[in-house]
């Protein structure tokens, strides 16, 4: 091979190296959950009923047994530890948070309530709160810097709490027909949130109140419930109405979809909320009774 | 030049054998016969007969080139395309059956009609014969056309125009009359929420349901109220704000805007609850599967149009919002089968979910196609899925 020919196919290989490393993929891929198992059963052997939200924190899983009154936590292998209903005090828990004292925080539908359990002070007390005159609809409730971040479920706002319940401030997007969020997520100082019946998830941030929309395109959502996003900022979007959890990226074009109707482990009837926690997706199922856990 | 006369050539062999051949053909059946009206189809204007049927054998009734429901479809492709993206398909077009209002040879009405507009969109609306005290101008005419469009639509109504309000104004301009009906105000829309399209016992088309400051003249109660959005409603309605303290409800946010008139008009409508709409077409707006998941159902719950009668409108602690659960809510009217069944309660558990069975384990009311809307088969299928030592 001759001198020149020698030095072209260098150069040939060293650009074709470079365009590589320049257009290399990001680490965009979305996860292939498999089903792993189910958490269906308290200790008592009693089947759950109606769970609507979990919340997972030092390796257990607490589920918020919604039709039974009651909160159950598990293991990660899915072995039910204990169940806790305040002395039957508990009425129609919806969601859940442990702070960082261990203090329960849960939302109340059927008394409308925000109820502040204190387990080793033997202590729960439940608080109405009025915004613009209307009493507050209690709904998905999140923790962020020893603030409490409450959805309204009546205006589909969300209220900054401090720990003595004073509202600190109402955060909504200023954006035009905006018609209030149906879940809401924390990202760091990010509180993100799905709209009403809507195709976009908006972004808002807490210290600097700037704001993101994104909007999913690529399919026709009927009934999104819950959202999460993974490691990759993918976005899951959990459709009650078609039993599905579509996948969006980053920029919010449509991936692909997963799960199926049905009665049998792995298959949803009425999901109502998902969650990932490290490499684990959970998909809580009001209509099947269960929360399913799907793995890597 | 020689292709050129053989090109010629062929063709006049084609046109002479057309020709002949719908001379043959009147031969047996005779024109005015096959051509009674005004209004011929095309093919047979050009006497091309050969368009739709074969001469001497045929898989299809009628010696048709193809079925009866596809034959149709051959010519017509932009129906067809449509056909194929629409969401809201007329029945009879979805199920390819033109000819239960199209003639295919000649017809005395217009787009080769069986019988007039409104004859033959009466046939099966039945429900628009009774007679009311007012009538829309186009609907006594018989006029359906002017609204609707006979083969696909924007939503189950099969309106002609994706805003409804455009059909309605296209008549009844902007003038001073309409505007002193309207009280002076320019920005009025959603006609149909407060008028009847088609007949009313009230002047003016109006929906029978008053709201009582309404039917009062008491318009200050509501438009002079010191509230604002939701809370106009709630001042006198206090207590339904409890309807909605449920696990699940369709509040659907927003104090800025009152949410209550997304379902409901504040004046008149077609049912005692004043929605904007009947139940059926209000709930399927957002909830468009139950409307396909009617369309492709062989059996359906007969009282499946008034979604009411199952599910609640405000807030339910049932999943889909049930008004009761999975047993309660139809032991209301099939009371025997809350007492004589297939074991059902607390302590008969599904063994797929290990959740208490119920009604709807085995059945699905908004329909399948399965008799007595089971979700499979009675025949096995459906036992198989728990008994599988059967």
């Amino acid at each position: 091979m001759s001198r020149v020919s020698q030095e072209l196919l260098i150069a040939i290989i060293v650009f074709t190296f470079g365009l590589g490393v320049c257009l290399k993929p990001k680490p965009c891929q979305a996860y292939k959950f498999h089903y792993l198992f189910s958490l269906a059963k308290a200790p008592d052997d009693t089947p759950l009923w109606q769970p609507m939200s979990i919340f997972v924190q030092e390796g257990k899983i607490y589920v918020v047994d919604t039709g039974h009154n009651r909160l159950v936590s598990f293991n990660f292998k899915g072995e039910p530890l204990k169940e806790f209903d305040a002395g039957g005090q508990l009425k129609g828990p919806m969601y859940m948070l442990r702070d960082k004292r261990g203090r329960l925080w849960l939302t109340e539908r059927l008394d409308n309530a925000l109820v502040f359990i204190d387990i080793k002070a033997h202590k729960l007390r439940r608080y109405t709160l009025f915004f613009k005159g209307h009493p507050v609809v209690f709904d998905k409730i999140l923790y962020w810097k020893n603030k409490l971040l409450v959805l309204d479920r009546a205006s589909g706002k969300v209220l900054l709490l401090n720990e003595a319940l004073d509202m600190e401030r109402v955060i909504y997007p200023q954006i035009r027909n905006f018609v209030g969020f149906f879940d809401i997520k924390i990202r760091g100082d990010w509180l993100w949130g799905l709209e009403n019946m809507g195709h976009r998830l908006i972004g808002i941030n807490l210290v600097s109140g700037k704001e993101k929309i994104l909007s999913l395109k690529g399919v026709h959502l009927v009934l999104p419930v819950a959202f999460e996003f993974d490691q990759n900022q993918n976005v899951y979007i959990l459709d009650r109405d078609l039993k599905k959890i579509f996948i969006f990226d980053e920029k919010g074009n449509f991936r692909y979809s997963f799960l199926k109707e049905g009665f049998r482990l792995g298959q949803v009837h009425y999901p109502w909320d998902i969650k990932i926690y490290k490499d684990k997706l959970f998909i809580v199922d009001e209509g099947n009774g269960r929360i399913d856990v799907w793995g890597l | 030049m020689k292709r050129f006369f053989l090109i010629l050539f062929t063709l006049l062999v084609f046109n002479i054998h057309v020709a002949l051949a719908q001379k043959v053909c009147f031969k047996c059946h005779p024109k005015d016969k096959i051509i009674p009206g005004p209004y011929v189809h095309d093919p047979i204007k050009k006497h091309d007969c050969l368009k739709c049927h074969l001469p001497h054998v045929s898989r299809h009734k009628f010696l048709l080139r193809e079925s009866v429901n596809n034959i149709c479809f051959t010519c017509h492709k932009d129906l067809e395309k449509k056909f194929r993206q629409a969401v809201y398909i007329h029945r009879p077009v979805r199920e390819k059956a033109c000819l239960r209002c199209h003639v295919p040879h000649a017809s005395k009405y217009k787009a080769l009609l069986r019988k007039d507009t409104k004859t033959t969109c009466l046939s099966c609306h039945k429900e628009l014969a009774k007679k009311e005290k007012y009538l829309h101008k186009p609907f006594a005419k018989g006029e359906c056309l002017v609204c609707h469009d006979p083969h696909f639509g924007f939503d189950t109504r099969f309106l002609n125009n994706k805003k409804p309000d455009s059909i309605c104004l296209k008549c009844h301009k902007k003038n001073d009359k309409f505007l002193k009906a309207h009280f002076d105000r320019k920005d009025i829309k959603n006609c149909l929420s407060c008028h009847s399209p088609h007949q009313s016992n009230n002047r003016n088309l109006l929906r029978p349901f008053k709201h009582k400051p309404f039917a009062k003249g008491n318009c200050k109660v509501c438009h002079k109220s010191p509230y604002k959005g939701i809370n106009k409603c709630l001042q006198c309605h206090k207590q339904e704000m409890k309807t909605f303290y449920k696990f699940h409800n369709h509040l659907l946010g927003g104090y800025d805007k009152n949410a209550c008139i997304l379902c409901h008009n504040p004046h008149v409508g077609e049912t005692k609850e004043l929605l904007v709409d009947s139940p059926a077409r209000l709930c399927t707006s957002c909830h468009p599967t139950a409307y396909k998941q009617k369309l492709e159902s062989l059996y359906i719950h007969p009282k499946r149009n008034n979604c009411l009668e199952c599910h609640k409108a405000h807030g339910s602690n049932h999943p889909a919002m049930l008004n009761g659960d999975g047993n309660q809510v139809c032991v209301r009217c099939h009371k025997t089968q809350g007492k004589f069944t297939h074991p059902v309660g607390n302590k008969v558990l599904d063994p797929r979910n290990g959740q208490p069975v119920t009604c709807i384990t085995c059945h699905e009311p908004m329909g399948t196609n399965f008799k007595y809307e089971l979700k499979l088969s009675g025949e096995a299928a459906l036992c198989l899925e728990c008994h599988k030592n059967y």
